[in-house]
């Protein structure tokens, strides 16, 4: 103020610095007295119910049965039976990241294939997908595609190891044995030969000219390494193979129909939107790239691998990080086909114990926790790729 | 010109906000004498007051049990609950034909927020067959009126698959998620050694779904559920069983928040006075004659009516929060308990069930009408 | 003409680059493309579906996929499938249960609706002149023509519809009349056509809110998210890179919390918590709860959108603005945001396009007997084992909507010259 005061002098309702800090007390005022108006209404509204604002009850026993997820009984405490949910919802979220991200650049790169009839098929995909309503999808999956698989006594038999049925789509699943960390030394110390063997090509193709053929170095020493170092283990992986039973099958890896559905449709949709960066992106990348890469006599895949790709990766990763925590928020709609996700778990925890406020509020800071490691891990991505290369 | 346009956005904005948000929807006097969240005592003087005021009851309900709450294929809900809350509805306004819309509103909920939303105040009465127990009426503060149906919990399954509940170790079972019943289903089958996995399903018309593609082995609900989607569904699915062995005790009230003792007293007497009018022979179809020259006191008590004895005449008088001849209108609108439970439920009906615990006292059953005196 | 030269690359290339030779004209490229000749139909197959042995290979595998595909859907769609559930709820899949004795006010408002766009297509599309562009219609409007046909019973329904296509074709025939005289009047008209609509419906002994169901709801509930949201939207994006810094805290918090949460936890905070917040005696309807979070969802997205087109904006126009002497708010209102807004536009549909299709997620919580919600609602109330028929009839309804918006949103891309720099 004084140093204000000083130079010109300006009445104090004119003066710019008094007003700015003015305006912000005024603000932050306004902001508190909104926010204890509607804390006390809260208070005095949970008062009228004799409730109070606590998170006790996570420590009282469930009592409800959750139909899938890590093992878990209803004499177990709420907070365990919260965070089965929470691993649900990891579950399909992670594996729908990995699919959709499989299926939207296979897609995307078809949206732009010189072929007139996979790039229209691409593009009804995609048309298809984007613009219907995702809990539509969901539900159609789950009530007219899986539901209507055959009955657990029709099950569809696939040579014996895998079926198909609407209690379950059930493959087999490989399951560590005894002697995996053994093994899993060797896989490292492949992936390590396979780097410095790497290396070695690298230096004799800059040294004379020779093809260098790293990748297939590189696999042959993984490979090797690691088909020694299972013989010597003794099988530490073995595939567990799903046994049909009376009411559903045992072991393996069971795609439940609320599993399934929610998984498949999330994957789905999201793919669409994945397609659709990726085909921006590429297309983004300057024409005088592509114009120079053709100009050096690059094949296309060449073009693909060492012009396009790298550049459109740059600007496909923050769209589709924004992709990535929309398929993480969207596994929330699997309450509306009962998969036993956080959010699920949330409202069932409301329905028998009752504090919904709280419940609420956690089930939020759940979600951001989620969004904010996704887009964190992202970011660290993104700077990893801008970084190498980038003129600026 | 720009200037103009721009206000004029703003301005139909606004007034569109206004229209949505105001017509009618809030209760004209709501500010009356207490403003802010001082007069914490005086704020909620009368549930019923605020019903009339705003001129029409909010019922929290179901759509998807036959018989009790459903919504048919012309998008209006019926059943033997929602007679109640029409009921409720002739009460608090003195309606003998109350209207969908104007007198009363009926609020489909599912069983996981129907509470949270009582509490929230989205309703004011709760009848959507919900179990009275001790830790709703305690923990989560709801007051439970007169028990409208004693129900118990049942299993059902396609005919043939099992002879017994205890056939099924290991069994998927479908169940409503946030029910009593759901905690019953992991009780009794704990109690009785037995394995299970749920599958746990938002309402009936998903889990109809489920268990019709078969996707679980047995649905557990009320049975009073059961054989209401057994009747209506039985096509669809196949023969089905409903085993006889009883889960639990389920008996079934309107239910409102704790803290408005004259609106429960309402709700109550309401529901009292329907199963009294049966054990009286009081009916839609007698109610009026009745009304002008009823046959003996406790009828003209029930009725709100001056009783002409040979030396004196009686009158009582309830002092409930609404009018003295509530009944009438309770009854003219839908008539009593054997009617209403003939209407919806009873053996003429697709859900053919027999009054069992649900007849008269006089008739063996534990249906009794506390006296209006 | 063209004197190839030869010149052989070295470095770090790969191996077999070096050996290619590389075409270097001496000439400058021309500056005009020269026009595509027209292929012929043997020339275009041959280019564009078997130009290399793998293309081929993929063209024969994916025509047998898409055409197993396509036989396969369209065998059900026209001989498996039973369209009756549709056919008896259309009714309910637009209005719901919503009186009938009232349904006068959602044909009232319809008309205001299909006269306001016949005006605005008049006034803005151009005529529609080449062979191709009247083809698409004509097939449009034939598909449409049978659909109804199939769908609609009975003549009362026939002559409300008829008006409606009267009503829009009159408007289209004004709107060309008058021209770009009608702009203005146009905006200020469909700015009026939200609360004239809401009032249509809602005053003088109408439907209340708890009653809006169907498609309707749908679209009410879109429709005021996207209009409210915006304004708020805005206000958020300046507050967001605005000088004081509480108030860019407050924004950036606000916008982080609503969008790093699904939108279905939002609704049902709003639902269960949000009547908890508000002052002890004030009631209001669910529906209403429901439409105060969309809105608050939606504007969280509006500010980050307006923030991206904000950020695009040189800061030479901030400097202009204060060189002209303008106060903070008037630069902003007169030079930076409409350059902004007109950079968002395309994001901004897109945005109101997803906004639209979240509207079905009133279905997961349960008592909002919206489109979906009723679609499946039919299959457990009469139709059990018809979900595909009413799953995906409201799917297209959904789709045909998005769809178009989003082609439209294209065109205005173009137009607009928006992404080219």
């Amino acid at each position: 103020m004084s140093a204000v005061a000083r130079s010109v002098r300006p009445p104090l309702w004119r003066n710019v610095r008094a007003l700015r800090i003015a305006g912000q007390v005024v603000f932050v005022v306004a902001l508190l007295l909104v926010g204890r108006e509607m804390f006390l209404n809260l208070e005095y509204g949970l008062a009228q119910r004799a409730r109070d604002l606590s998170l006790d009850f996570f420590g009282t026993r469930a009592g409800f049965g959750i139909s899938e997820g890590i093992t878990y009984s209803p004499n177990d405490t709420t907070r365990f039976a919260y965070i089965v949910g929470v691993m649900n919802t990891l579950r399909v979220a992670v594996f729908g990241v990995m699919l959709a991200s499989v299926v939207g650049l296979i897609m995307g790169v078809a949206r732009l294939s010189s072929n007139w009839l996979v790039r229209r098929i691409a593009q009804a995909y995609v048309d298809f997908f984007r613009n219907t309503p995702i809990l539509i999808q969901i539900i159609f999956w789950w009530a007219a595609v899986f539901l209507a698989l055959p009955t657990i006594t029709e099950a569809i038999s696939i040579g014996g190891v895998a079926f198909i049925s609407n209690r379950a789509v059930a493959i087999p699943w490989p399951r560590i044995q005894e002697g995996a960390g053994v093994w899993g030394l060797f896989l490292l110390g492949g992936v390590l030969l396979g780097i410095v063997l790497a290396r070695w090509r690298t230096r004799v193709n800059e040294a004379t000219g020779k093809p260098h053929y790293r990748v297939l170095w590189f696999l042959a020493a993984f490979l090797v390494v690691g088909a020694v170092g299972f013989v010597i283990s003794g099988d530490p992986v073995m595939m567990d193979v799903p046994e049909p039973g009376r009411f559903g099958f045992f072991g393996g890896f069971q795609l439940t129909p609320e599993f399934g559905a929610l998984l498949v449709a999330l994957a789905i949709y999201t793919s669409a939107f994945i397609a659709e960066i990726v085909r921006g992106s590429i297309q983004a990348v300057e024409k005088g790239q592509k114009e120079a890469a053709e100009a050096l006599g690059l094949t296309r895949v060449q073009q693909l691998r060492f012009v396009i790709l790298p550049q459109a990766l740059r600007i496909a990763i923050p769209p589709v990080n924004s992709q990535y925590l929309n398929l993480t928020k969207n596994t929330s709609l699997a309450i509306a086909i009962g998969y036993p996700d956080l959010m699920s778990v949330s409202t069932t925890i409301i329905n028998q114990r009752g504090h919904e406020t709280e419940m609420l509020l956690v089930a939020m800071a759940t979600f951001l926790i989620m969004t904010l490691t996704i887009s964190f891990v992202m970011n660290l991505l993104n700077r990893a790729v801008t970084t190498k290369g980038q003129r600026r | 010109m720009r200037r103009r346009m721009s206000s004029v956005v703003v301005l139909a904005a606004v007034l569109g906000l206004v229209a949505a948000a105001c017509t009618r929807e809030q209760p004209q006097g709501q500010g009356g004498g207490g403003g802010g969240g001082g007069g914490a005592e005086q704020q909620q003087a009368s549930v019923v007051q605020e019903i009339q005021d705003r001129g029409i009851l909010r019922c929290g309900v179901n759509e998807t049990v036959p018989g009790f709450g459903f919504e048919t294929a012309e998008g209006q809900i019926e059943g033997f609950d929602i007679d109640f809350c029409i009921a409720f509805a002739a009460a608090v306004f003195g309606e003998p034909s109350p209207q969908l819309g104007t007198h009363y509103e009926l609020i489909p909920v599912d069983a996981e927020q129907r509470l949270a939303e009582l509490q929230a105040g989205t309703y004011d009465v709760l009848v959507r067959n919900t179990t009275w127990t001790s830790s709703r009426d305690g923990a989560e503060r709801i007051n439970f009126a007169h028990v409208n149906f004693y129900d118990a919990q049942g299993m059902m399954v396609r005919e043939g698959e099992f002879a017994s509940i205890d056939e099924m170790d290991g069994a998927r079972i479908c169940v409503t998620a946030g029910t009593t019943t759901e905690l019953n289903l992991a009780d009794y089958f704990q109690a009785q050694g037995l394995d299970f996995t749920p599958v746990v399903l938002e309402d009936n018309d998903q889990i109809l779904q489920a268990f019709t593609a078969g996707r679980c082995d047995g649905w557990t609900s009320d049975l009073s559920q059961l054989a209401g989607l057994r009747a209506q569904f039985e096509q669809e699915t196949g023969p089905l069983t409903i085993f006889e062995d009883v889960m639990s005790k389920e008996p079934l009230a309107p239910a409102v928040l704790d803290g408005d003792q004259e609106w429960f007293d309402v709700v109550n007497w309401v529901t009292n006075g329907i199963i009294l009018a049966e054990e009286l022979g009081v009916t839609s179809e007698n109610v009026e004659q009745q009304v002008n020259n009823p046959d003996n006191p406790q009828i003209a008590a029930l009725l709100g009516v001056p009783f002409e004895a040979e030396t004196e005449t009686i009158s009582v008088d309830h002092g409930l929060a609404v009018e003295n001849d509530f009944m009438q209108h309770v009854l003219a609108a839908v008539g009593n308990y054997g009617e209403i439970f003939d209407r919806h439920i009873g053996p003429d009906t697709d859900l053919g069930l027999e009054r069992g615990l649900n007849a008269l006292w006089i008739d063996g059953g534990i249906q009794y009408g506390m006296p209006f005196r | 003409m063209v004197r190839p030269r030869e010149e052989r690359l070295t470095g770090t290339l790969p191996e077999d680059l070096e050996r290619s030779a590389i075409l270097v004209e001496d000439r400058p490229v021309a500056e005009v493309a020269p026009a595509k000749e027209p292929l012929g139909p043997g020339e275009w197959v041959r280019q564009n579906l078997f130009s290399s042995w793998f293309n081929g290979a993929l063209t024969v595998v994916a025509a047998v996929a898409g055409g197993w595909l396509l036989f396969q859907i369209t065998r059900w769609f026209f001989f498996r499938a039973e369209w009756a559930v549709v056919k008896a709820n259309l009714r309910v899949y637009m209005v719901g249960g919503f009186p009938l004795d009232q349904i006068w006010r959602v044909w009232t408002s319809l008309y205001l609706v299909v006269a306001l766009a016949g005006l605005s297509v008049g006034v803005v599309a151009p005529r529609v002149r080449t062979l191709r562009g009247i083809l698409v219609r004509v097939a449009l409007a034939a598909v449409g023509a049978l659909l109804l046909m199939y769908l609609l019973d009975g003549v009362g329904i026939w002559v409300l519809i008829g008006v409606a296509v009267a009503v829009f074709a009159a408007g289209v025939a004004a709107g060309r009349l008058l021209g770009r005289r009608l702009r203005v009047p146009l905006v200020v008209g469909w700015t009026l056509a939200f609360p004239a609509v809401v009032l249509i419906i809602r005053a003088f002994g109408g439907v209340p809110p708890s009653r809006w169901a169907g498609f309707m709801l749908n679209l009410i509930v879109a429709v005021v998210a996207i209009f409210v949201s915006f304004p708020v939207g805005v206000l958020l994006a300046l507050g967001r890179r605005s000088t004081l810094r509480a108030v860019r805290v407050f924004c950036v918090g606000f916008i982080e919390l609503i969008r790093g949460v699904p939108l279905v936890t939002l609704l049902i905070f709003s639902i269960l918590v949000l009547p908890l917040l508000l002052p002890p005696g004030i009631t209001v309807p669910r529906i209403m709860l429901a439409m105060t979070m969309f809105v608050v969802f939606s504007s969280a997205y509006v500010g980050e959108i307006v923030r991206g087109g904000l950020q695009g904006i040189p800061d030479g126009q901030y400097e202009a603005g204060r060189a002209l002497g303008l106060p903070t708010w008037r630069m902003m209102g007169l030079v930076i945001l409409p350059q902004a807004l007109r950079h968002t536009i395309p994001a901004m549909i897109g945005h109101f396009i997803s906004l639209f299709k979240d509207t079905t997620l009133l279905a997961a919580l349960t008592g909002f007997s919206e489109l979906l919600a009723t679609a499946r609602r039919a299959t457990a109330v009469q139709f059990i084992g018809a979900e595909q028929e009413a799953l995906l009839s409201a799917a297209l309804i959904f789709w045909g909507i998005a769809y178009a918006m989003a082609r439209w949103s294209q065109r205005v891309e173009r137009r607009l010259g928006v992404g080219e720099r």
